[in-house]
């Protein structure tokens, strides 16, 4: 356990020294993000043709749209850092290094996933004021109510995680997938789950963002209600749905990988 | 803990679209402790292979191996705190961290560390001739540092043994030789078990204690590097005298010893394989009888790389009777 923890530290240490030493590329990150959020933000809504006034009625989905965003922003953590990372890694021969710690794998991804979301704090907190400073909304973050629905899904993401690393493990170059992955994921969990219809609307209810999201922006909203049992056993169903299949997914293509030589470089 | 790493009927078949390819086949080999095995063999014998299934980043077909008497396959990670591996053509380091993060990070994701850790680190940055270099980028060294790097990376966490995949690869002549003084050191000092693979039969002959010779997937001969020198010298002698042997004894000499003899106008140069040292004195005999005066007698030591390549040329049937 001590050694664990050990081996967490290093992970963050490491995604904090990088994050520091890159500090233009950490803030055009925040820009990038903050900009595509206005995007499409208030592209949408002036395509539908709503007026940007303050109003109860802007403030309520500006905070839906945020908060649809943050767990956008924990997806993407996700997938960088369990399924970009190991193709960077392959491609430069460093992913044998980190296999060799002799962990079991999706447990050196875990806590590789775990101090990405704590580096990606030093970009979520400044984005986060940005994003309400520029739409006038004040986030009430009411960590009681929000943090179990947040960590619920971050434990969904991780396992969707787990299945594109395993994608990662076996096709290694997958760069372009992933970039629209995350596209994809943006435009489905941007606007509320309810307004799609058809198969959009079964693709978007079993991604393992939909149920966060939805709890998330009834929590955050102006004058939220209380999250029923039923809801919340959804989002934990949900969420131990894709941990246990990521990780049976991606065991299988570990499995696979090491018999076919393609962890690492070849 | 007396062997490091023991492999019995290994094997490894990568199966793909159709044809298979048998890259390890059925091999048997054993790394003591302090000893540096040279793991040698022409391109796609099927080191990497080998060196990989014993980091478990490849999975053995069939066959089985220990790590310091531990199974990997049981019990990885007692297995993989005994080994540290630099391997063949990769980076083995974060490029974009500093030197002294990279030890760091490399001690602390295998959990160890312990009091002494920067007591340890420094030491291991001065030995590596690093110090200077330990806040820079790994990106801005050179290939050569890079290299070091990446040995006080395998090296941080203490491992027993160290399995090394072409490490001198690439280097220039000053790198390489700090690299192998390095790799002397550890097996001498330290003690650590060492397997190394390498083309380049200067550096294996300079290093290693014992040899493995592999070729398609099999290994052709393993042995003390001392044993195969000897077995191979088979005693070649040279001989350089004053003078000139009568026309009879020159024949006798080529067709009951299979002797060369060349003759200038100083002297006669005799070439000549002995089996044992009493057919020398037979020879000196007749050169005395003769009244010829000897002013040179030596041995020619044959290198491993003539070993090397005869054994691949002829394969592994020829060679089997030196096995060890
Ligand atoms: N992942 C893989 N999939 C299919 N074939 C492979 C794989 N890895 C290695 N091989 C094949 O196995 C054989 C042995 O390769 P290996 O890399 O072990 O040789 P090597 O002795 O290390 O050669 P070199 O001296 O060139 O490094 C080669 O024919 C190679 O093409
Ligand atoms: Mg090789």
């Amino acid at each position: 356990m001590k050694q664990l923890v050990l081996a967490l530290r290093a992970e963050i240490k490491v995604g904090f020294a990088k994050t520091v030493r890159y500090p233009v590329q950490t803030l055009t990150s925040v820009l990038v993000l903050y900009l595509l959020f206005v995007g499409v933000f208030y592209g949408s809504r002036s395509i539908a043709g709503v007026v940007n006034t303050p109003s109860a009625d802007f403030a309520r989905s500006a905070t839906e749209a945020i908060a649809g965003y943050l767990l956008w922003f924990f997806a993407l953590i996700a997938i960088d850092s369990m399924s970009q990372n190991i193709s960077e890694e392959a491609q430069t021969g460093t992913l044998e290094q980190f296999y060799l710690a002799g962990w079991s794998f999706p447990l050196m991804l875990f806590l590789r996933f775990l101090s990405s979301i704590l580096t990606s704090l030093v970009m979520l907190i400044p984005l986060l004021l940005l994003l309400s400073l520029s739409t006038g909304v004040a986030l009430e973050l009411r960590f009681v109510d929000t943090l179990p629905v947040v960590g619920l899904t971050i434990l969904g993401l991780c396992g969707f995680g787990y299945l594109l690393g395993a994608v990662t493990l076996l096709f290694k170059r997958i760069g372009n997938a992933m970039t629209l992955v995350q596209f994809g994921l943006l435009f489905l969990c941007l606007p509320p789950v309810e307004q799609f219809s058809g198969p959009l609307k079964l693709i978007a209810l079993t991604l393992p963002l939909t149920q966060g999201v939805k709890l998330l922006r009834r929590v955050l909203a102006p004058g939220s209600e209380i999250i029923g049992a039923g809801d919340f056993l959804l989002l934990i169903l949900n969420s131990a749905a894709y941990l246990l299949v990521g990780i049976a997914v991606f065991r299988w293509a570990e499995r696979l990988a090491r018999d076919r030589g393609l962890l690492g470089q070849y | 803990m007396e062997t490091a790493i023991s492999v019995h009927k290994l094997r490894k078949e990568f199966r793909g679209r159709g044809k298979s390819i048998v890259a390890v086949d059925d091999i048997d080999f054993t790394l003591r402790r302090g000893e540096i095995l040279g793991f040698l063999g022409p391109n796609g014998a099927g080191k990497t292979t080998t060196i990989k299934m014993l980091c478990g980043l490849v999975k053995p077909t069939s066959g089985s191996l220990l790590i310091g008497g531990i199974d990997p396959a049981a019990n990885p990670r007692k297995a993989m705190r005994k080994l540290g591996a630099v391997l063949e053509g990769s980076r083995n380091t974060y490029w974009r961290l500093t030197v002294d993060e990279n030890l760091e990070y490399f001690a602390y994701s295998r959990g160890r560390v312990s009091s002494d850790f920067r007591h340890r680190r420094d030491r291991l940055l001065t030995t590596l001739g690093l110090a200077e270099k330990r806040t820079e980028l790994v990106q801005k060294l050179s290939r050569g540092m890079q290299q070091k790097v990446a040995l006080g990376c395998a090296l941080i966490p203490d491992p027993e043994i160290l399995l090394l995949d072409e490490p001198t690869l690439g280097l220039d002549l000053q790198s390489s030789q700090a690299i192998q003084q390095e790799i002397k050191r550890l097996a001498d000092q330290e003690g650590k078990s060492i397997l190394l693979t390498t083309h380049q039969m200067e550096i294996a002959h300079a290093l290693s204690t014992h040899v493995a010779i592999m070729n398609r997937g099999r290994i052709v001969v393993q042995d003390k590097v001392k044993n195969l020198l000897d077995v191979f010298s088979l005693g070649m002698y040279t001989i350089r005298v004053y003078g000139w042997l009568p026309a009879e004894e020159r024949t006798w000499l080529e067709a009951r010893w299979g002797a060369e003899l060349d003759h200038d106008e100083s002297g006669t140069t005799l070439r000549v394989p002995l089996t044992d040292a009493r057919q020398l004195y037979l020879i000196i005999e007749i050169l005395e009888r003769h009244k010829l005066l000897i002013s040179n007698i030596q041995r020619l030591e044959p290198n491993l790389g003539e070993i090397y390549l005869k054994l691949i040329e002829e394969g592994p049937v020829e060679a089997t009777r030196f096995g060890a």
